[in-house]
């Protein structure tokens, strides 16, 4: 019985140290309670060895000689077995792996941070913590920083840093999976979306994150949008030289009002579409800084039948610079405030950007246009004068209309209003507008004008009255 | 009038005739629309050499009008060779055409040096009749012709959100399951990453690292932060139980305990077994014994819980259940069948001073 009994408590002592093991990883530092025995450190010479809270085993042991020779034959006198880390790494051999041994202060290695004998403190620092431990030489990366990162705010160095290891050749990629230890929500998502920013794909976090802190929001190196022109130089040329600015983009922040910094499902790194993200400001119509009013846009689109296509696929930034621009109503080209102008490609920049300027170059086609009389291209009759050429806007809703290709209902012409009724047939269509009589025109089957009412000059005089006190300025 | 002259006039009116009809019958082909079927045209390409459009049966087309010089047409063209190309390393039937309006700008396209374009054919539209037949009014403009050579998709323009339509009309396009487009479309999607339960994910992930490395004082500070942004998380809440009875504050532990509502059953499992363990710790150990022993029915493979109960039985002076337990927990660690010896367990109680100094670390 008593030999099943010893048995079984050696069985047991084995099982539980195992697993002690096993659930909770490898004991770093030992905490001796008791003093060893017969040993240098129970001599009167080395006493102060046995006070401390975390021994090192050789001296727990009182096995100095693990690390101690006598230096001679005669005497009190002892070396160590090897100088500086080789004596370590006789035990702690697995540190030699290391690419880049971190190098203690004044070259002294090892015992920079550890004690040889003996701490108060785990790990046989000398200090309480890893924090404080790192601090006596870094005290740098603790200091003059009102945004921590939380390992630094925590004193978790050792989170990112291995301290044994100086990591001074670490790679792109592997400072993204250094990052993705805590932050991989962030790398779950990238791997749902198509438009990552460079950054972010070369794995270079660093180049917008002070991985230590800074003063800035989210410990990136710089405010935006000064950390986002050290790469968009373009942007900042734009912002800052526009002779129309776009208010939230110089703004502090104003970058990722609009974009994500590090991806998004579309192009742009837009954090949602186009026209969402204009509409959050411009849906209803404001002053801004400079006290001008600009237009609402809601009452522009809701309801009507026809809507121009950029507004339909939800893209401001088809015809709109959201950066700045030189162009009224930040435009990204020419267009033209006047209902007519001499005519000039320059004048129709905006419009010629998707719609091909041959439309208003030609005289007679079967092709660019069905806005054409038999082939008569009415496009170029409009447009192509050098006297009172009628600009895109003398007709044209620019966001959204109710009538067919985006035919205003009616136009400013001076301080009137002018209605164009405008009806649409299979082959042609008719405008009784208050710049002319009524004029149709057939693709298949040409209209035969009067040559008196040919005229397309605009010497007739608007046909419409005012319509009492309105705000210019809707279109 | 000479018969001969009669005979020529006739001939006449019927060419003309002839003509408007071809021409009164392109009129009625402009304007393609959505669910038309696409016809043959041919054009020729940018070396001279006449090119035929003929839907290919099985075959997915995409027809890419484009103008030279124009960043909008440079984008498009890129987007669709990168979608094109996606889809044909899966061996979808894809082509691509280019069609370059307006006959301009030739040089143009002939000197873009991308790999991609090597078997794309390049097209001259160059008096406008297909963009005029098409009903083409801006370039870029791209229209998606299905495997029965319907027409599913027509784009004018391009915009931020250009590729991604591109890729789920192909998709529909080629059968490839559902795809949302159009007013149905996915809304758009940028990685945010500051949500409260991102943001509880980046102080679990520390905490664990952290107690990997033995700091577990600040391993139960990050769980606490996780705790405090997702209070109603189980999974969470579990993460700082287990964490407070690692360092050996059974009171905390219990009291955190009963903030948490499990859900699963592996929660269930988890909860009690935190419990039990908390209970060992504050010498409670048939209360203990009672909840290790429910956690692991209702989740046998949980090492810690068998060695909790180990532990348990072990204070208790219990060694023969104690090396039970313990082997169970090896062997549910290690993923292997356990054979335990049958012991009488009346031999536990004659064991001296089994228990040991508790010592979790």
């Amino acid at each position: 019985m008593a030999m099943t009994s010893m048995v079984n408590r050696q069985l047991l002592l084995i099982a539980a140290s195992l697993l002690l093991i096993v659930l909770c990883g490898l004991a770093l530092g030992a905490r001796v309670d008791t003093p060893p025995a017969r040993s240098c450190v129970i001599s009167d010479c080395h006493v102060e060895y046995r006070v401390a809270t975390h021994m090192h085993a050789p001296v727990a042991a009182g096995v100095c000689k693990f690390c101690h020779r006598p230096a001679s034959d005669e005497g009190h006198q002892f070396k160590l077995l090897r100088e500086g880390s080789d004596l370590c790494s006789m035990c702690h051999w697995e540190l030699e792996s290391h690419r880049n041994i971190h190098q203690g202060f004044g070259g002294e290695e090892c015992i920079s941070c550890h004690d040889p004998h003996g701490s108060d403190y785990r790990f046989l620092l000398p200090e309480a913590t890893i924090e404080d431990t790192c601090e006596s030489c870094h005290a740098d990366i603790f200091s003059n920083r009102s945004v921590m990162h939380t390992p630094v705010a925590t004193g978790s160095c050792t989170v990112c840093h291995d301290p044994h290891d100086a990591e001074p050749q670490r790679s792109a990629a592997e400072t993204a999976d250094l990052c993705f230890q805590c932050h991989e929500a962030t790398r779950d998502e990238l791997e749902t979306l198509d438009y990552i920013h460079a950054p972010v794909m070369s794995g270079s976090c660093a180049d917008c994150h002070d991985p230590h802190g800074s003063d800035h929001t989210m410990h990136l190196i710089d405010d935006v949008p000064g950390l986002c022109y050290r790469c968009h130089e373009d942007i900042r040329t734009t912002v800052e030289t526009a002779t129309h600015e776009h208010s939230v983009a110089g703004e502090p922040g104003g970058c990722i009002v609009c974009h994500s910094p590090h991806a998004s499902s579309v192009r742009f790194g837009l954090k949602s579409d186009s026209l969402t993200l204009c509409r959050s400001c411009h849906e209803n119509e404001i002053t801004n800084k400079d006290g001008d009013t600009i237009t609402g846009f809601a009452h522009q689109v809701e309801g009507k039948k026809f809507l121009h296509g950029p507004v339909r696929q939800r893209d401001c930034g088809a015809c709109h610079n959201s950066h700045g621009s030189n162009n009224d109503r930040l435009l990204i080209g020419e267009y033209s405030p006047e209902f007519y102008a001499t005519f000039d490609l320059d004048n129709f920049q905006l419009c010629f950007s998707c719609h091909p300027q041959r439309g208003v170059l030609t005289e007679e086609t079967t092709n660019l246009t069905d806005f054409r009389n038999g082939s008569r291209n009415l496009h170029y009759a409009h447009v192509n004068k050098v006297d009172k050429g009628r600009t895109c806007r003398a007709c044209h809703a620019t966001h959204g209309s109710d009538q067919p290709k985006h035919i205003s209902e009616w136009i400013w012409f001076g301080e009137w209003k002018l209605p164009i009724k405008f009806e649409k047939t299979a082959s042609g269509g008719s405008c009784d507008s208050g710049c002319h009589s009524l004029r149709a025109y057939d693709r298949h089957t040409p209209v035969e004008y009067l040559e008196e009412s040919l005229s397309l000059d605009g010497d007739e005089a608007p046909q419409a009255k005012p319509e009492g006190p309105m705000t210019k300025g809707e279109q | 009038m000479s018969p001969r002259t009669r005979y020529a006039c006739a001939a006449l009116l019927c060419v003309l005739t002839a003509v408007c009809s071809i021409a009164s019958a392109q009129s009625e082909l402009r304007n393609a629309r959505v669910g038309d079927k696409i016809e043959p045209f041919t054009l020729i390409d940018m070396d001279s050499s006449e090119f035929q459009y003929q839907h290919r049966p099985g075959r997915v087309s995409i027809l890419a009008f484009l103008a030279a010089r124009q960043k909008r047409s440079d984008r498009a063209l890129d987007d669709l060779l990168t979608v094109v190309a996606d889809m044909r390393r899966l061996q979808h039937p894809v082509d691509l055409v280019v069609i370059i309006t307006g006959g301009e700008g030739i040089d143009y396209f002939r000197e873009k040096q991308d790999e991609r374009l090597r078997d794309v054919p390049m097209l001259i539209d160059a008096n406008d009749a297909l963009w005029g037949r098409m009903g083409i009014v801006v370039t870029p403009t791209t229209i998606m012709i299905d495997r029965e050579g319907t027409v599913r998709w027509i784009r004018a323009g391009h915009g931020f959100d250009f590729a991604t339509d591109a890729q789920a009309r192909l998709k529909l396009a080629l059968d490839l399951g559902s795809a949302s487009v159009g007013d149905d479309a996915e809304p758009v999607h940028a990685l945010t990453n500051d949500s409260a339960k991102d943001r509880a994910r980046r102080h679990l992930r520390m905490g664990r690292i952290l107690a990997r490395k033995g700091e577990v004082e600040s391993a139960i500070s990050e769980f606490q932060n996780a705790v405090a942004l997702t209070p109603g998380a189980a999974d969470v809440q579990l993460e700082l139980t287990s964490m407070l009875c690692r360092a050996g504050r059974g009171d905390d532990a219990l009291a955190a305990a009963e903030r948490i509502t499990p859900v699963t059953r592996a929660e269930h499992a988890r909860l009690t077994m935190v419990r039990g363990w908390a209970h060992r710790q504050l010498g409670d150990l048939d209360e203990a014994v009672t909840l290790l022993t429910k956690s692991i029915e209702l989740d046998p493979g949980s090492a810690r819980a068998l060695y909790e109960l180990g532990k348990t039985y072990e204070q208790r002076g219990e060694n023969q259940s104690a090396l039970n337990a313990y082997r169970r927990a090896l062997a549910a660690h290690y993923d292997e069948p356990v054979e335990l010896p049958s012991r009488p367990a009346s031999s536990d109680r004659t064991l001296s001073d089994a228990n040991g100094q508790e010592k979790d670390s």
